[in-house]
């Protein structure tokens, strides 16, 4: 299975009715998943449009019998790579808190996620880089295998479990320094 | 199973992926080693938390479109779908309409310069597009912007070319508010590309509003679709700037082209 990649396109295939169906059946999916990207509703309008525009082009490339919605969401990122995200190509700030630390020490405070509001998981997660933002969301929200998360993101299912574990890490640091800044 | 092996075995397991027998392995080490079965609880918990997250549904307006997307089956159609391609058809009617206004009107319309830089952004994704088929690079700048300018009559400043870290990444002749001019993509070292556009603009308006102070010019600028834009005069021509860079750094682009023209 190949995502759209940017060669010249050939005739539209016009987007079969089933294949249309199918693949309008994933809409909410993808504008949900969009929105937390862009984090702006136009560019999310825009950004799922043309992610459904490009499927239905090169609707000849996806083979029957793998996963749609795993390529119509490999689809919509890369569009997101090349068209929204300014610093796609932009030199990689690294926070010392991106990178890879010591764990937390056994016996810290532990973190009370009862206590935790949705805005603050929200916040939490806006404030991740793409890549780990991208794969949680893959993986916890819209459920996907680790190895259609590794076809989305173009990475192998080992990078996809670290960077799983990695995102967690950092949200859960979110999520404890706002529990701290809150508490009485 | 180390701790490493663990975690890995972990997120396999949250999704149903574990085989039996790793499972066994991950359950003996989790036994024994209390920071990673904390680390698991409090993992777990986040997990089925996020998958409480509430999600926006599709609105009604773009769930139209694109069910309209699906129907259009022609190369043409398609592209007239495309948001951007959309938009420059529309600045070109604008255009067309306006023209004898603009050309006879001695203030003309706001709409003209809203007209010329939703051109100018549809111009510019369609350059990004075209970058997605090849990496782009130009070998002899000064003979590409000779073809340009005998095609266009508008004379390619040699500034197109950058220097230094601003590399030229391609260049053709333009149509902007049914007007020849010429674009230029240009790029600073791995940063996302700014297309500069330059055309005759002796008729086009200056708006007073929006405009910021860059050192000591005055150029308009605004954001447009995700892009940083930035509008100026310089004698009878006008130049338009579209950038994927954010604010600060499309700035500086524009005081480093503004110098050297």
């Amino acid at each position: 299975m190949r995502a759209e990649g940017g060669s010249p396109a050939g005739p539209p295939p016009g987007a079969p009715g089933e294949f249309r169906q199918q693949a309008l059946a994933h809409l909410d999916s993808l504008y949900s998943f969009a929105l937390r990207l862009t984090k702006r509703p136009p560019d999310a309008d825009d950004l799922v449009q043309e992610t459904y525009l490009r499927a239905f082009r090169f609707a000849h490339r996806f083979e029957p019998g793998t996963h749609l919605r795993a390529w119509l969401f490999q689809i919509l990122r890369n569009t997101f790579l090349t068209f929204y995200r300014r610093e796609a190509h932009q030199p990689v700030l690294l926070d010392k808190e991106w990178e890879d630390g010591p764990d937390e020490p056994a016996g810290g405070p532990a973190l009370d996620l009862a206590v935790m509001t949705v805005l603050d998981l929200e916040r939490a997660l806006t404030e991740l880089p793409e890549e780990f933002r991208s794969v949680l969301l893959l993986a916890d929200l819209e459920g996907l295998a680790l190895q259609e998360i590794g076809q989305i993101m173009d990475i192998p299912i080992g990078t996809v479990k670290s960077r799983l574990f990695r995102a967690r890490r950092l949200v859960r640091r979110r999520l404890a320094d706002y529990q701290h800044r809150h508490a009485p | 199973m180390n701790c490493d092996g663990a975690r890995e075995a972990l997120e396999a397991r949250r999704r149903g992926e574990l085989p039996a027998g790793e499972a066994r392995a991950l359950d003996a080490h989790l036994a024994g080693c209390p920071r990673c079965q904390a680390g698991a609880a409090e993992d777990d918990a986040l997990a089925r938390l996020i998958g409480t997250l509430p999600r926006t549904p599709a609105p009604q307006a773009l769930r139209r479109r694109v069910r309209a997307l699906g129907i259009r089956r022609t190369g043409p159609r398609a592209w007239l779908a495309r948001p951007w391609v959309a938009a420059a058809l529309a600045a070109a009617l604008v255009a067309a309409v306006l023209a004898p206004w603009v050309r006879f009107s001695a203030e003309p319309p706001p709409t003209v310069l809203e007209a010329l830089i939703q051109s100018g952004v549809a111009e510019h994704r369609r350059i990004l597009l075209q970058l997605e088929v090849g990496p782009g690079g130009v070998d002899d700048p000064a003979a590409l912007f000779d073809r340009v300018g005998t095609v266009t009559d508008v004379p390619v400043p040699k500034a197109f070319a950058g220097s230094g870290d601003l590399r030229l990444v391609t260049a053709r002749p333009t149509l902007l508010l049914s007007r020849k001019g010429a674009a230029a993509a240009l790029q600073y070292r791995t940063s996302p590309v700014t297309t500069y556009f330059v055309l005759p603009g002796k008729d086009l308006p200056m708006p007073t509003e929006g405009r910021v102070q860059i050192d000591q010019y005055r150029p308009y600028m605004r954001e447009v679709s995700g892009f940083n834009v930035v509008y100026w005069k310089q004698g009878e021509l006008a130049y338009l700037m579209v950038s994927g860079l954010d604010r600060e750094g499309c700035q500086k682009l524009f005081l480093k082209m503004r110098r050297a023209l």
